[in-house]
C-alpha cells in the first residue's frame, strides 16, 4: 500500500470524528496539565525548605497517586466508548479490502497523533499554568511567595511516561478487539438490538438494604472516634447501594408505574416510562458513576473548604493565646512548683524583650479519663475496651473566679458541673482505686472558660471544686488506680503581648529554657509555644487538603462533564430513530421536544438529586470528623456544604444546557 | 362523486443545501382515488414514488400543486396541526415496519391511540377484532425483536388500521418479507380492501402490484401508464404489469 497513506488516514479520521475525539483528546490534555502540575509541585526544591513542607509533600504524593489511577481507568473508559462508535467505519475499511494488519496500522498512527497532542498539550499546558497554580498554593498556605518560572523536568518525565504507557495500553486493547471481531459483526456491534431489561428483585433489594444501612450508620454515630471507624463502612455502603438503586431500583419501580394501566397510557408517561426503561439498562452503570464522582467531588470540595475556612477557630481552640506556657507539675518534688515565681519570670521575658503582656490567663488543670457507669465514674476502664469514656477536666474555684469574673463559694464535696449527657444528674459519684468521691453539683453550667488545649474526641465533662486541695486528692486519685499512666497536675498560662510574631517566638524559647535555677521550683516538663509558629503548620495542612480537594474536584467533574457528553450524544443517535417512527405515527415536533427534555432532564439531574441526599447523610458524618481537628463550627460547615452543593449544581446545568441542545440538534436532524 | 384522494399537478424539486443543485423529484404528478379502491404505484428506483409517498403522508411539502384528502388540502395544514391530521386521517405500513424496541408489540399498536389521548378501555375495545383478524393474538405481550418479519408487518398492520383511517398508505410493505410472508400480507390486504378500507401502495415489486385493483406506473417524475385489473386474474395483471415495465424500460419514450 502507498507510503504515508496510513497517516493521511489516520489523521482524516481523528477530524472526522472530531465530535468523538475532540473531547477525548480535551481530556487528556486536561489530566496530563493536572498530573504535571502536582509532579512540579512535589519535586519542587523550593517548597521542600518551606515550613511545614512535610504536610505539602504528603498532600502532592497523594494527589499524584489518585490522578494516576484516575487517568488509567478514566481513559480506558472513554477510549472504550469511543471504539464502539466507530466499529462501523472500521468494519467498512475491511469490507473494502483493507487488511487488519492495515486497520492496526491506522489505529497506531491515530494513537501516535492524540499521544502527541495530548501529551505536548497538556506538559505545555501545564508548564504555563504551574506558576500559576502554586501561587494560589502558596497563597492558601500562607507561605512567602517564591519568585522565578521553573520547568520541572522530572514532572514532565513522569508525565510523559504514564501517559504514553495509557496510551500504549488502550492501542493494545483496540488492537485485540479488532483481531477478535469479524467484519460482519463489527458492522452490527453498535445496532445491536437491545431488550428490555429484567427485574432484579434480589438486586433492588440489596440496594435499598445497603443504601439504608450506610444512611442508618450515618445517622446513628455519635463519636467522632465511631465516625472514623465506620465512615469507610458507610462509604462501601452507600456506593454499593447506588450501583443497585440505578440499575435494579429505578428499573423495579419503573415496571411497578408500567402496570398502572391508566397512568402509564398518558401520551407522556407513555414514551416517558418506556423511554426511560430503555435508557437505564445502557445508562444505569454509568449514571452511578456519575452520582458516585458528583458526591465524591462535593464531600471533597465541602469537607476541605470547611476544614481550611474554620482554620482560624480551630486555632483558636488549640492555642487560646498567642504564647502558651504549660508546665507538668511534680507533685513528688521537695522543691514544689512556685506559680507566681513564674509568672514574675515571663513578665521579666517580655519585658526584656520590649513587650508587655496584654492578657495572661493562668490556672491548674487536672484531667483525666473514666469509664462511664450507669450512675458513676469509675477507673476500671481497662477492664472494658468497649467502654463509654468520658474525659473529666477540673479546675479550682479561684482559677474559675479570676477567668470569668463571676463569685462562687463551694464546700469541700460540692462541684459546679458542665456536661452535655449529665444536666438532668444531681450527684456525681467517681470511684478511682482506692478513692471515692461524692459531689454535689450546685450548678449546672452553660459553658466553660478553657478546654486546657484538649480536643477531645469522646464526652467530655468540667467541674470546678473548691481548691487545688481538692484537686490534688482527684489527683491521686486516679493515680492510685492509673499509677503509670496517669494524667499529671498541669499549670497552665495563656499569654497575650504586643509584640511581633518573630519576638513572641524568641520569647516562648526564653520561657521554656527556665528552671529551677530562676526560683520557680521542680517540675516534670515546660512546654511552651506560639500560636503564630503553629499557625503555619496548621495553614499547610488544611490550605494543602483544600487546594488536594479543589485540584481533585475540578479533575473529577471534567470526567463527570464528559461522561455525560458521550451519554447524550450516543444517546442521540440512538433515539434520532424512535422519534423519527413515534413523528411518522402521529407525535408533534413539539411533544417530541418535550418528551427529549423531560427524559434528559431526569436523566440527567437524577445523579446530582440522588448525590445531594447522600451529602445530606454524610454532613452529620463530617461534622464528627471535622471535629477530629477541633472543628465545630457546623454552621460554617453546612454553609460551606450549600455552597459547594450550588456551586457544583450550577455547573452541572451549564453542561447540562451545552448537551441538551447538541442532542436535540442530532435528534430532530433531517 | 368527489374522489377521497385527489392529486393535482404535484412537483417537488430538492435543492441542496447550498442552493447549487436543483433535482427535480416530481415533475407534474395527478391522479385521484375512490374511496374503497385498492391501488398501486409502481416505478424504478429514483422515479419519485418515495417523494410521492412522502407528500401524501404529509411528511414531506411539495414544491407546488395540491393534495386534498376528503376534499382538504393537505399541503396547507398548520405545522402544528400536521402530526394530529396524520394520526386521525392516514394509516402507514413501511417496509422496514418502524416497530420500537422499547414498546411491547401491543403497545406498538397503542402508539397511535395513545398519542391521540384515547382511553385504555377503548383502546382494548379496539385492538381485540383487529388482532385476531390479523393473528398476531398470541403475540400481542411479547417484543419486536422476539417476533418474526411476517407477524412485525401485521403488527404495523394492525397499528395503521386501529385509528380507522380515511386510506392505508404503504410503503414497500413487502420489501423485507420472505416470499410465504409475502403472499399472506397480500392476502391480508385483499382483505382489508374488501372491508372497504382504500389502500395506495408504493413498490416495486411486480407480485405486490398484481393484488391491486389499478397500477399506477410513474417515470421521470410524472405519472406514465395506468392499467386497471377489471376481471383479469392475478397473473393475468402480473403478465399486463410485466408487459408494460418491459415497455417502459425498453422503447419507453413517450414521445417516440
Amino acid at each position: 500500500m502507498r507510503k504515508g497513506l496510513f497517516p493521511s488516514l489516520a489523521l482524516q479520521n481523528i477530524r472526522k470524528n472530531g465530535k468523538f475525539y475532540l473531547p477525548y483528546i480535551l481530556t487528556i490534555i486536561g489530566t496530563v496539565t493536572g498530573f504535571y502540575i502536582i509532579s512540579a509541585i512535589a519535586s519542587d526544591e523550593g517548597v521542600a525548605k518551606l515550613r511545614g513542607a512535610a504536610y505539602v509533600e504528603l498532600m502532592m504524593s497523594l494527589g499524584i497517586n489518585i490522578i494516576g489511577i484516575f487517568a488509567v481507568i478514566f481513559l480506558l473508559y472513554t477510549n472504550s466508548f469511543l471504539m464502539k462508535r466507530r466499529h462501523k467505519e472500521l468494519a467498512l475499511y475491511n469490507m473494502l479490502g483493507m487488511e487488519k494488519r492495515h486497520i492496526a496500522w491506522i489505529l497506531c498512527y491515530e494513537s501516535l497523533y492524540v499521544a502527541l497532542i495530548g501529551i505536548v498539550g497538556g506538559l505545555l499546558c501545564g508548564i504555563l499554568l504551574h506558576k500559576l497554580v502554586s501561587l494560589a498554593l502558596f497563597k492558601l498556605l500562607r507561605f512567602d511567595i517564591p519568585f522565578g518560572f521553573t520547568i520541572s523536568t522530572a514532572a514532565i518525565k513522569a508525565s510523559t511516561i504514564l501517559f504514553a504507557s495509557i496510551i500504549g495500553i488502550t492501542l493494545l486493547f483496540n488492537l485485540v478487539r479488532i483481531r477478535k471481531a469479524k467484519p460482519i459483526e463489527l458492522l452490527r456491534s453498535s445496532s445491536a438490538g437491545e431488550k428490555e431489561p429484567k427485574t432484579k428483585w434480589l438486586l433492588a433489594l440489596i440496594g435499598v438494604l445497603s443504601l439504608g444501612a450506610g444512611y442508618y450508620i450515618a445517622l446513628t454515630t455519635k463519636t467522632a472516634i465511631q465516625a472514623l471507624t465506620i465512615y469507610f463502612l458507610a462509604v462501601f455502603l452507600v456506593i454499593v447501594g447506588t450501583y443497585c438503586l440505578f440499575t435494579a431500583v429505578s428499573i423495579v419501580v419503573l415496571k411497578q408505574l408500567r402496570r398502572n394501566k391508566k397512568l402509564y397510557y398518558k401520551t407522556k408517561n407513555f414514551i416517558g416510562i418506556s423511554g426511560m426503561l430503555y435508557r437505564m439498562k445502557q445508562n444505569a452503570v454509568g449514571l452511578a458513576n456519575i452520582c458516585i464522582l458528583s458526591t465524591m467531588v462535593l464531600v471533597m470540595v465541602s469537607g476541605t473548604l470547611s476544614l481550611y475556612l474554620g482554620t482560624e477557630d480551630m486555632l483558636d481552640s488549640f492555642y487560646p493565646g498567642q504564647i502558651i506556657s504549660e508546665i507538668t507539675i511534680n507533685t513528688e518534688a521537695e522543691n514544689v512548683f512556685q506559680k507566681d515565681i513564674m509568672v514574675e519570670n515571663i513578665n521579666d521575658i517580655i519585658s526584656k524583650n520590649n513587650g508587655s503582656i496584654t492578657r495572661l490567663e493562668e490556672y491548674t488543670f487536672l484531667s483525666f479519663v473514666v469509664g462511664r457507669g450507669e450512675n458513676y465514674y469509675h477507673t476500671n476502664v481497662e477492664k472494658s475496651l468497649n467502654a463509654d469514656y468520658v474525659q473529666l477536666c477540673f479546675i479550682t474555684e479561684e482559677d474559675y473566679m479570676k477567668l470569668t469574673g463571676k463569685k462562687v463559694e463551694l464546700k469541700e464535696n460540692e462541684i459546679l458541673f458542665f456536661s452535655d449527657t449529665m444536666k438532668d444528674k444531681e450527684n456525681i459519684r467517681i470511684e478511682s482505686g482506692d478513692y471515692s468521691f461524692d459531689f454535689t453539683i450546685v450548678e449546672h453550667l452553660n459553658s466553660f472558660p478553657t478546654t486546657g488545649g484538649l480536643t477531645s474526641i469522646v464526652d467530655t465533662g468540667y467541674g470546678v471544686v473548691k481548691d487545688e486541695a481538692v484537686l490534688q486528692t482527684l489527683y491521686e486519685g486516679q493515680k492510685s488506680a492509673y499509677g503509670e499512666m496517669a494524667s499529671n497536675l498541669k499549670w497552665i498560662a495563656i499569654i497575650d503581648t504586643d509584640q511581633k510574631e518573630e519576638i513572641q517566638i524568641k520569647c516562648a524559647e526564653e520561657i521554656s529554657s527556665l528552671s529551677s535555677a530562676n526560683g520557680i521550683g521542680d517540675y516534670s516538663f515546660l512546654y511552651v509555644t506560639t500560636r503564630a509558629q503553629n499557625s503555619y503548620e496548621v495553614y499547610a495542612m488544611t490550605g494543602g487538603f483544600l487546594f488536594l480537594g479543589l485540584f481533585l474536584g475540578f479533575l473529577f467533574n471534567m470526567a463527570t462533564v464528559l461522561i455525560i457528553y458521550y451519554k447524550q450524544i450516543s444517546e442521540g443517535y440512538e433515539d434520532k430513530e424512535r422519534f423519527e417512527i413515534m413523528q411518522k405515527v402521529g407525535l408533534p415536533k413539539k411533544d417530541i421536544k418535550h418528551s427529549i427534555s423531560m427524559q434528559i432532564l431526569i436523566v440527567f439531574f437524577a445523579p446530582l438529586v440522588v448525590s445531594a441526599i447522600h451529602v445530606a447523610f454524610d454532613f452529620r458524618l463530617m461534622i464528627r470528623l471535622l471535629s477530629l481537628f477541633s472543628l465545630t463550627n457546623n454552621g460554617l460547615t453546612m454553609l460551606c456544604t450549600l455552597g459547594t452543593l450550588l456551586g457544583f449544581a450550577v455547573i452541572y446545568g451549564i453542561v447540562y444546557w451545552l448537551t441538551a441542545r447538541t442532542y436535540y440538534k442530532i435528534v430532530s436532524a433531517e | 362523486m368527489m374522489s377521497l384522494l385527489e392529486v393535482k399537478n404535484l412537483k417537488k424539486i430538492y435543492t441542496t443545501r447550498f442552493g447549487g443543485n436543483h433535482v427535480q423529484a416530481l415533475t407534474d404528478v395527478s391522479f385521484s382515488v375512490d374511496a374503497g379502491e385498492y391501488v398501486s404505484i409502481m416505478g424504478e428506483s429514483g422515479s419519485g414514488k418515495t417523494t410521492l409517498l412522502n407528500i401524501l403522508a404529509a411528511l414531506d411539502k411539495p414544491t407546488s400543486g395540491d393534495v386534498l384528502l376528503s376534499g382538504k388540502d393537505m399541503t396547507k395544514i398548520k405545522d402544528k396541526d400536521i402530526a394530529a391530521f396524520r394520526r386521525d386521517n392516514i394509516g402507514f405500513v413501511f417496509q422496514d415496519f418502524n416497530l420500537l424496541d422499547t414498546f411491547s408489540i401491543k403497545d406498538n399498536i397503542f402508539l397511535p391511540l395513545v398519542l391521540a389521548g384515547k382511553d385504555y378501555k377503548e383502546m382494548e375495545q379496539r385492538i381485540k377484532p383487529l388482532a385476531e383478524k390479523l393473528g398476531i393474538t398470541d403475540i400481542l405481550k411479547k417484543y419486536p425483536y422476539e417476533v418474526s418479519g411476517g407477524q412485525k408487518q401485521r403488527t404495523a398492520v394492525c397499528r395503521a388500521l386501529i385509528t380507522n383511517p380515511q386510506i392505508i398508505l404503504a410503503d414497500e410493505p413487502t420489501g423485507a418479507l420472505d416470499s410465504k410472508s409475502t403472499d399472506q400480507l397480500l392476502h391480508l390486504f385483499g382483505k382489508i380492501n374488501e372491508d372497504g378500507h382504500t389502500i395506495l401502495m408504493v413498490t416495486h415489486s411486480v407480485k405486490a402490484a398484481s393484488h391491486a385493483k389499478r397500477v399506477l406506473f410513474i417515470k421521470d417524475g410524472v405519472v406514465y401508464h395506468q392499467i386497471y385489473r377489471g376481471n383479469s386474474g392475478y397473473d393475468e395483471m402480473y403478465q399486463k404489469i410485466s408487459d408494460t415495465l418491459t415497455l417502459l424500460t425498453t422503447g419507453g419514450d413517450k414521445n417516440a
